[in-house]
């Protein structure tokens, strides 16, 4: 008898744990950060970062920005210098594995081809690719700021080009593959070159249908695969109407390609200033939306909170599509890692502390376990 | 204690003036949180009047209600069209009384026409496809003797064919009378559930788009009210996807109007009815641009939390959006007489789909007054 009851309560005692886990991943799907990949010397304390902050945060998602920091075989050419190895991914997927972590690897396609002066290496390798070749990216422009007379943020490839998939797609599948991932996020966030007047392909198209076009390309691309596709929710949105501006929003008549692209893609809906209610506008599109907020702790709070709060009131058909949340942290992840344990000071330069924002994120989220 | 009352003690003056001043202040910043408070009821029969006029007076006014959406439809003595007015219609000196009565309080009133749609009730057919048979979107389809629903011929309402040539001559008479004897800056158009629309069997309407032919005739009357500087108000069902947004086929579209939300003019008043779920479908219309408010109806616990939603929601808004966001119209499908009996006891509410929209009513008004405006106004990033 007396083991009997021991071992009655040792089951409920320990299948208490699990109805909270349970319970959070049905309020909370997703509890991701987005986090740069860090340099070959680096992978050891990423990996313990992983291991002794992420999991017992209980965060189930890791969107890991790798571009071209990894050493490509299909495409050697277009390898960044200090890329990861394949062994290096590999310590990172197997510490994600045991600690019930999601990866999902980010190449940024169509946008975000060049930061500030620095080409990236697909445009300097197939500096045919770009889809605006006339913006001097030397010379004229050496002392690149924003706002800039050619309206430069980053360059773009041309999403019209017959030969771009053929590459891009490679490098996609080679990352996808070698992070065993089940789902692809390609960023297209801030595509503001885009149907660019003297691009011969792109000349006077609509630039909904344009960026609905690649967005559907890609994810026709991967979902042979059942790989599915995560982006930027930004272009998505119309950025004077809603007030919310050209960068969290689209001012280049991007905004209408929400009715033109397949609903599976999933919606990465950043806004780091106001807690804007835009996970209404998508879930009722019928998109699933994860709300990613950034520096401030006061606003990720209420973020969190609305998330929940349209989940709970929501029609059976829209419920899922209130997938969760993904911190944003916009700094490398070293960085990341030494503020976080304090070894160093957050200096956004816009005011607000990412590393906070992430704390009080991540304590909230464990509170409605309770 | 005389002191207290004492004129000359300018402390008293003072603090007469501090407290008239904090009286106006909150009065300001609760028309700036919620500039529409309001309340929809049918219109009178005219031996009703004066207790209508009452419950303006003695209920309405106090709870700073000032939006009166009055559901007139064939219940004026139309003069332009008398072939449309109902035996028990209001005359326009009843109207006058309730005018006056609205004046006083500063409550704006809305009276409503139902256009489109709503143009029979159950087996009866209305008066504009009684006097106008040939305005009939569906002639092929009979009134029935009982009615139920759901029905083969999935008749719930009749609707006018929006493309016939002459419909529009005499809908427009009727909406520029009641709009000028309620002296109304807005109309109501209703505009909900139109389930006939774009019909098979219609020689003008036959295979057109139906958002088409549902932004169409909204633009329409929003274009003839604009020349008078009317503004246009319509229940916002048909531009939402009801499949989609799991919302269903009353409170939303099963019948692809809701692409009409991008083909319409940005200046229609949308009054988004959701009665047993607080949907968030308020952020969809403000942030497509338009002004919206949150109507409920019967469960006080959904109408406090679309109360919640609405005054967050502008709280958090952008400048472009805030604005968008105009407040809550409380919506009462009984005849007003009832709706008064059953606001003082004297019948009781018995809403065969459960709750009970006095209560819902009440609960409404006493939050909106619960209400801390300045919480809600100011937003700093902390």
């Amino acid at each position: 008898m007396k083991n009997l009851i021991t071992s009655i309560f040792i089951a409920l005692f320990a299948s208490f744990p699990l109805l909270g886990q349970e319970k959070l991943d049905e309020i909370l799907p997703i509890r991701g950060i987005c986090l740069s990949s860090p340099n070959p010397d680096g992978v050891d304390k990423f990996v313990n970062f992983i291991k002794d902050e992420l999991v017992p945060l209980k965060v189930n998602t890791l969107v890991i920005l790798i571009d071209y920091g990894y050493q490509f075989k299909s495409h050697p050419e277009l390898t960044d210098e200090n890329a990861l190895s394949t062994e290096d991914v590999k310590k990172i997927v197997q510490v994600c594995r045991e600690g019930g972590i999601r990866i999902i690897p980010q190449i940024n396609l169509l946008g975000h081809q060049s930061w500030f002066q620095s080409i990236g290496q697909l445009l300097k390798a197939y500096p045919e690719f770009n889809e605006t070749p006339h913006v001097p990216m030397e010379g004229g422009s050496t002392d690149l700021k924003w706002p800039n007379e050619w309206g430069l943020y980053c360059l773009s490839y041309c999403p019209l080009h017959p030969e771009v998939h053929d590459v891009v797609f490679d490098a996609v599948d080679e990352i996808v593959e070698v992070f065993e991932a089940n789902a692809f996020h390609a960023g297209m966030d801030e595509v503001f070159y885009l149907g660019d007047d003297k691009c011969p392909r792109c000349q006077g198209r609509d630039k909904a249908e344009l960026f609905a076009g690649e967005v559907t390309k890609i994810r026709n691309h991967l979902a042979q695969k059942n790989v599915e596709l995560w982006i930027w929710g930004d272009r998505l949105l119309d950025g004077r109407t809603t007030g919310i501006g050209f960068w969290e929003a689209s001012y280049n008549n991007t905004h209408r390609a929400i009715d033109m692209i397949p609903k599976d893609v999933v919606i990465n809906d950043w806004h780091y200033e106001r807690p804007d209610p835009t996970a209404a506008y998508f879930a009722l599109k019928g998109f699933k939306v994860i709300t990613c907020p950034w520096r401030f702790p006061e606003i990720t709070k209420t973020q969190l909170h609305m998330m929940v709060n349209l989940k709970k009131d929501a029609t059976p058909a829209v419920k899922d599509n209130y997938h969760g949340m993904l911190h944003t942290t916009w700094t490398s992840a070293d960085n990341f890692i030494e503020e976080y344990y304090g070894r160093k000071e957050v200096n956004t330069g816009r005011g607000g502390n990412y590393v906070e924002a992430f704390k009080v994120l991540f304590e909230e989220i464990n509170k409605l376990n309770e | 204690m005389n002191n207290l009352i004492d004129m000359k003690n300018p402390f008293f003056i003072l603090s007469i003036t501090l407290f008239i001043n904090q009286n106006v202040l909150a009065q300001e910043n609760l028309d700036k949180v919620l500039p529409v408070r309001g309340i929809c009821m049918s219109a009178p029969d005219p031996d009703g009047l004066d207790q209508f006029i009452d419950f303006i007076n003695d209920e309405l006014v106090p709870r700073k209600a000032n939006t009166l959406v009055i559901r007139i439809g064939n219940k004026y003595q139309y003069k332009s069209h008398p072939e449309l007015a109902s035996e028990n219609a209001l005359s326009k000196s009843d109207v006058k009384k309730i005018v006056k009565a609205c004046e006083k309080g500063n409550i704006r009133i809305i009276p409503q026409i139902n256009l489109l749609g709503h143009q029979s009730s159950r087996n009866r057919l209305g008066n504009l496809l009684k006097a106008y048979p040939q305005f009939d979107e569906t002639p092929h389809i009979n009134m029935p003797e009982e009615y139920v629903w759901p029905n083969p011929d999935n008749l719930y309402c009749k609707s006018y064919c929006p493309l016939h040539p002459e419909v529009h001559k005499v809908v427009f008479d009727v909406v520029d009378e009641i709009v000028k004897a309620f002296k109304a800056d807005a109309f109501h158009a209703g505009m909900d559930e139109v389930f006939y629309l774009g019909d098979d069997k219609c020689p003008r309407c036959q295979g057109r788009d139906k958002a088409e032919l549902f932004a169409g005739e909204v633009s329409k009357i929003r274009n003839h009210l604009a020349q008078n500087n009317i503004e246009l108000w319509i229940w916002g069902d048909r531009l939402l996807d009801g499949r989609t947004t799991g919302i269903g086929l009353w409170e939303a579209s099963y019948n692809n109007t809701y692409r009409a939300i991008d083909m319409i003019p940005k200046d229609v008043v949308i009054n988004d009815w959701h009665y047993e779920r607080p949907d968030p479908t308020a952020v969809y219309f403000a942030l497509k641009g338009f002004k919206v408010i949150t109507c409920p109806w019967r469960f006080p616990d959904v109408t406090k939390t679309q109360l919640d939603i609405m005054v967050n929601l502008k709280k958090y808004a952008t400048p472009a959006v805030k604005d968008n966001y105009q407040g809550m119209l409380h919506t009462i499908w009984t005849g007003s007489e009832n709706f008064i009996n059953q606001f003082y006891g004297r019948e009781e509410v018995n809403s065969s789909r459960g709750g009970n929209w006095v209560e819902a009513f009440k609960t409404l008004f006493d939050e909106i007054n619960k209400l801390d405006p300045d919480q809600y106004l100011e937003y700093e990033i902390k």
